[in-house]
This record gives C-alpha cells, sequence and structure tokens, in this order.
C-alpha cells in the first residue's frame, strides 16, 4: 500500500461529504472559470473590433462613464484628417438597443466611403446605396437573432428599415451588429451631426515615436478628447472595466465559500477522527506525516473539485454566449492560463482549507486522543 | 519506598538487565484535581512477560501509557534501557521502533484490508512498497490470517481483528509489546486463544510483554503480576509485600 491510497481510502470513508466538498469547490471554480472567461472574452471581443477594422487610433470623448462613450458634435473634431501622420479618418456613432425581438444589439452608423467598410464581407445582398435610404446590413449574427434576410424590414426605434444586406466580419461582436449609414442613425437616434467614436489609419510603419507625436498632437489641440491605441479601446470601456469587476468581486466570494467548504469538510473529518489520529500518532506516526495525510486529503478534494470546476466552468461558459442575451456580443475565452488560473486557485483552496485542520490534527497529543471517545 | 506510594517498590529480576524504569512517576488530569498515577516505581526487565490488573480507574491504562510514551507524567520519569524518554528527541521514532501497541478493540481502519492495516506502522520505516507488503503478509501469515488478507476489519470476526492488531503492533519488530485490555472485547474461546498467541509471540520473540487487564484470569497468564489500587501498585508477585499484612487493603 502506498501512502497516496491511505488518503484516498480515508475520503472515501465518507462518500457523501466527500462528494458535497469537491461539488462546492467545483461551482466556485467554475464560476471562475466561467465568469473570467467571459469577461477577459468581452474584452478581447471588443478589441477585435477596432483591430478588424484596421484601425491604429481611437478618439472619444473624455469622461464618459456610460458603456458608449457620450456623442459630440462631428464639427469638434474638424481639422483632424489634415493632422500629419494621419491618412485615413472614419466617423461612427454606436449605440446599444433592443430591436425587435433581439434584447440589446450593436446598432452602428458609419460615413460611407471611408476604411471601415473595407474589412466587411458582404455575404448576400448589396451595400447601402445613399445616406438618404432606410436601408441597413445585418451581421450573419444578427441576420439569425432577428431572423431577417435580405429584402425583409426592420424597426429601429421609431423608423422601418429595409435589410438590404448580410455581411461576415472577423470581429464577433460585428457580426452581431446591425450597420447603417451615419446620417440615418443620427436621424434614428435623434442627434444631427453627432458621432461618439473617430477611427483613425496612420502611415504604414509609423514608428511608435509618431503614433506617441499623432497622440499628443490630438490631446493638445482638442482638450476633452481621449487618444487610445485600437487594441486600448477596450481597457477604457466603462462596460468592460465593470463586467470585468463583477465578474472579480462574483468569483473571489465563490472561491472563499469553497475555502470555507474545505475547512469544514476536513475539520469535521478530524473532529471525528481523534481516536483514528491517536492510534496513528501511538503506532510512531512521526506528526508532520499525520500533517500530510490531512493536508493530502484537502489536495485530493480541491484536485477532484478543480478538474470537476473547469470541465463545468468551460462547459457554462460555452452555453451562455449562445444564450440570447450574449449570442453575438461576447465570444468566451477558454485559454490555457484561464484553466491554469482556476487549477491553481483549486489548489489553494485545498492548502489554506486544509493546512489548520491538519496542523490541528498534527498537535495533538497522542495519549489525549486516544482518551477522546 | 517513596512517601506517597502506598504499596511496594517492584524492582526487576537480579539476572536480567531492566528494559523500564519508572520512578516517582505522576499523572494528573484536569488541572490537577485528578490523580491518576501517584508515585509510581517500577522496573521491568528485558523478555518479562508482566500483568497490570486492577479494578477500572485504578490508573493502570495511564500507566501503560506514560511507559509507552504516549503520555508524560506530570511529575517523576521513566527510562528505556537507562535512558530518560524526556530527553528523547524524538518519541515517535521511539513509538514507531521500539514498541508495539495493543487497544482493547482492535482500532483497525476501516477503510483498509487486514494487509493494509499491518501496514500502516511501516511507513515509518525505510522500506518501499513491496518489502511493506511482504512483511505484512508474513505477519499475517504468523497470526494465521493469510486467508483473510483482503478483507476488512467489518468483514473480520472479534477475534480476527484483534489477531490483525497483533501482526500490526509486531510490524516494525519491537522490544517491547504493550496490550491495554487484550482480550476486553472477546469471548471466552477467543480470549484464550488471543492469550496464547500472545504468550507465543513472546516466546518466539524474546520481546517484553506488558498488558494490562481487569481480569485476574487473564493476569494469570503472565510471568508476573502487579497489582494497582488508586494511582499506585500495591503488590509484585516477583517480590514478597513489604508492608505488615492488612495494611494494603
Amino acid at each position: 500500500m502506498r501512502f497516496p491510497t491511505l488518503v484516498l481510502r480515508n475520503l472515501l470513508q465518507r462518500p457523501t461529504r466527500s462528494l458535497l466538498t469537491i461539488g462546492g469547490i467545483a461551482i466556485g471554480v467554475a464560476a471562475v472559470v466561467a465568469l473570467t472567461g467571459l469577461a477577459w472574452g468581452f474584452e478581447s471581443t471588443w478589441a477585435r473590433v477596432y483591430t478588424a477594422r484596421g484601425t491604429d487610433l481611437v478618439v472619444i470623448k473624455s469622461g464618459s462613464l456610460s458603456p458608449v462613450p457620450s456623442a459630440f458634435s462631428r464639427d469638434q473634431i474638424r481639422g483632424l484628417e489634415t493632422l500629419p501622420g494621419v491618412t485615413q479618418v472614419a466617423c461612427m456613432l454606436s449605440d446599444l438597443t433592443s430591436i425587435e425581438d433581439a434584447p440589446v444589439v450593436l446598432l452602428s452608423g458609419w460615413e460611407r466611403q471611408t476604411f471601415i467598410w473595407n474589412h466587411l464581407d458582404l455575404v448576400s445582398g448589396r451595400w447601402p446605396g445613399s445616406d438618404q435610404e432606410r436601408e441597413v446590413l445585418l451581421g450573419t449574427v444578427a441576420q439569425e437573432m432577428l431572423g431577417k434576410g435580405v429584402g425583409a424590414t426592420v424597426q429601429i426605434e421609431s423608423a422601418r428599415f429595409t435589410v438590404v444586406g448580410i455581411f461576415e466580419s472577423p470581429s464577433l461582436a460585428e457580426n452581431g451588429s446591425v450597420v447603417m449609414t451615419l446620417p440615418q442613425l443620427q436621424r434614428v437616434l435623434d442627434q444631427p451631426g453627432k458621432i461618439n467614436f473617430v477611427n483613425l489609419t496612420l502611415a504604414p510603419g509609423a514608428s511608435t515615436q509618431q503614433i506617441a507625436d499623432v497622440r499628443r498632437a490630438i490631446v493638445e489641440r482638442w482638450p476633452g478628447f481621449k487618444v487610445f491605441a485600437a487594441s486600448q479601446v477596450a481597457d477604457q470601456s466603462a462596460a468592460i472595466v465593470v463586467a470585468q469587476a463583477m465578474a472579480w468581486a462574483t468569483s473571489s466570494i465563490a472561491v472563499v465559500l469553497g475555502a470555507v467548504g474545505v475547512m469544514n469538510t476536513v475539520m469535521m473529518s478530524v473532529a471525528e477522527r481523534v481516536h483514528e489520529i491517536g492510534i496513528l500518532l501511538a503506532l510512531g506516526w512521526r506528526r508532520r506525516r499525520v500533517l500530510s495525510m490531512i493536508l493530502g486529503e484537502s489536495l485530493a478534494l480541491s484536485v477532484a473539485g478543480g478538474a470537476t470546476g473547469v470541465a463545468g466552468g468551460s462547459a457554462v461558459m460555452l452555453w451562455l454566449q449562445h444564450t440570447a442575451m450574449l449570442r453575438g456580443k461576447i465570444e468566451g475565452e477558454l485559454s490555457l492560463s484561464l484553466m491554469a488560473m482556476a487549477f491553481a486557485i483549486a489548489i489553494g483552496l485545498g492548502i489554506v482549507g486544509g493546512l489548520y485542520p491538519a496542523y490541528r490534527a498534527a498537535s495533538m497529543r497522542p495519549g489525549d486522543a486516544l482518551r477522546h471517545v | 519506598m517513596t512517601a506517597n506510594s502506598p504499596g511496594v517498590i517492584t524492582s526487576l529480576l537480579p539476572s536480567e538487565p531492566a528494559l523500564i524504569e519508572a520512578r516517582a512517576v505522576r499523572r494528573t488530569f484536569a488541572d490537577g484535581r485528578v490523580e491518576a498515577l501517584r508515585g509510581v516505581d517500577l522496573v521491568i526487565a528485558a523478555h518479562e512477560c508482566v500483568a497490570i490488573e486492577g479494578p477500572s480507574g485504578c490508573g493502570k491504562s495511564t500507566l501503560l501509557h506514560v511507559i509507552g510514551a504516549l503520555d508524560a507524567p506530570s511529575a517523576g520519569d521513566v527510562s528505556f534501557r537507562g535512558r530518560s524518554l524526556s530527553t528523547l528527541d524524538n518519541l515517535p521514532a521511539f513509538r514507531a521502533r521500539t514498541v508495539g501497541f495493543i487497544f482493547q478493540t482492535s482500532h483497525l481502519l476501516p477503510t483498509l484490508s487486514a494487509l493494509e492495516n499491518v501496514q500502516i506502522p511501516m511507513f515509518e520505516m525505510p522500506w518501499s512498497a513491496r518489502e511493506r507488503t511482504r512483511r505484512a503478509l508474513a505477519l499475517l501469515d504468523s497470526v494465521g490470517l493469510s486467508d483473510r488478507l483482503h478483507h476488512r476489519p467489518g468483514q473480520l470476526s472479534g477475534g480476527e481483528r484483534q489477531r490483525v492488531a497483533i501482526a500490526r503492533s509486531l510490524a516494525n519488530g519491537p522490544e517491547l509489546l504493550l496490550a491495554d485490555e487484550p482480550t476486553g472485547s472477546l469471548d471466552s474461546d477467543n480470549a484464550a486463544k488471543m492469550l496464547a498467541l500472545l504468550r507465543a509471540i513472546h516466546a518466539d520473540r524474546r520481546l517484553t510483554l506488558v498488558m494490562v487487564t481487569h481480569d485476574a484470569a487473564v493476569a494469570s497468564n503472565a510471568d508476573r503480576r502487579l497489582h494497582m489500587r488508586d494511582g499506585a501498585i500495591v503488590a509484585d508477585s516477583a517480590r514478597p509485600p513489604l508492608l505488615e499484612p492488612g495494611t494494603i487493603a
């Protein structure tokens, strides 16, 4: 018989309690995997929106705390296209809104004849004909959510639009969006002349110094605006920051509950086995071996709970991202580093939860433990 | 004799070296309110077979625990082969390599088979898993349980469980075997077999056997009988009482 066999047999002695503890740890770890995976996915999904468009820098109004940046007049940033180093400028207005049966959809109005249309792949239909027509394009996921095809009409706020095309984008978030020309969205949202994002491209191969110079020039010339690299925009989103904070807080609570669960189980196990531990000490076991046994039991519970939690959390995350609320907006990020982090948390739970009971067990005096009934 | 010892001072047989020597051993519990041992003096020679008998609560199990380094005396000293147990750096190692314990109920681990239970003390020895198994098989064979190797305690009779416990107590080749009411949970038939087995082990292995019992019939199997009352040894069959007749009672 090997030592780990003894550890496992001890856990099998109380199968229901061991299973419940594994379940408790698994729930905590699953919460970490699912929530963190969605939060990380949220961030990367939205970061990909900008990188997919070929945008180098994004200009938004500073001080905005809402999920979508505040709108401002196009005239406020007039002259941006003439800045040295800037090659293209594309303005857009975006909002999150409910359209027909779809709970939340990203609605975007883009300036016609600008580079931000270039990355879209038209799957069927055609591009919007002019700024005057009430026409929209649906991303492939939005098409599924709304159940509309080319030629159908869709009610957006108080206006009815005709679906003229279906597009595919490298960005999942864009695939779940509805796109129209900028003037049309300004009319729908009753924000004439307003935009909330400016996409800039810089000269190919621009150096870090040149990029920094452009950013500084924009901030100096147009105070009240912020400039970010496309890959950093997601970090600045209030919605993403809040989502990450919520994921962190919820995961932390789940993890703390998991640790309490482990400690409770191992403490009860030790309390019930005082006499048995006394026997082991009487038979000559060193305190370190008793400590190893109890800690080993705690770790075994954690490993089982961690593995179950990682698998369960991954499944929950995959399911969640296909629900009506999240489909087309978040693509969960199930990376090896996330799984390793969640598993490490489980191991941490085992150590934290098992250390004190193991210390208590190892500190018993054999004579006292043997007298315990 | 110490002032607090109402009985006799027991001493080793002249021909045998001292294995255990207890001097003025006291053990109190509950912050001194309960005095389990009251100045016990005792010498046990190597290879002796000793029974400590007395009524329940007289302190005989406490004395056994103190001798086996499971418990430390509140006062006085216990030495093994002339070395005080209080000076030993590694009491667990002393218990693991020198002492074998048998308890009233077998106290086997319920989730382990007989073969696995016997290996429990062996984890403290530098033996491989294969070596542990080999030794455990031999021990179980020696107590007549080679056909019960993979049975768990719940699948064994009371007598068989105690035989597994005996095999476990011998796991690391102890010099000293301490048995606390070894027949206490057995019927008379199994108790007789158990005592015969203990005597055979004592003879074959030339170890020192100290058993605690409240049963005079069990104690009569030992070569030497110590009688305890109220935390003190009041009679020792190895030597005549020092007090006048009637003062012990």
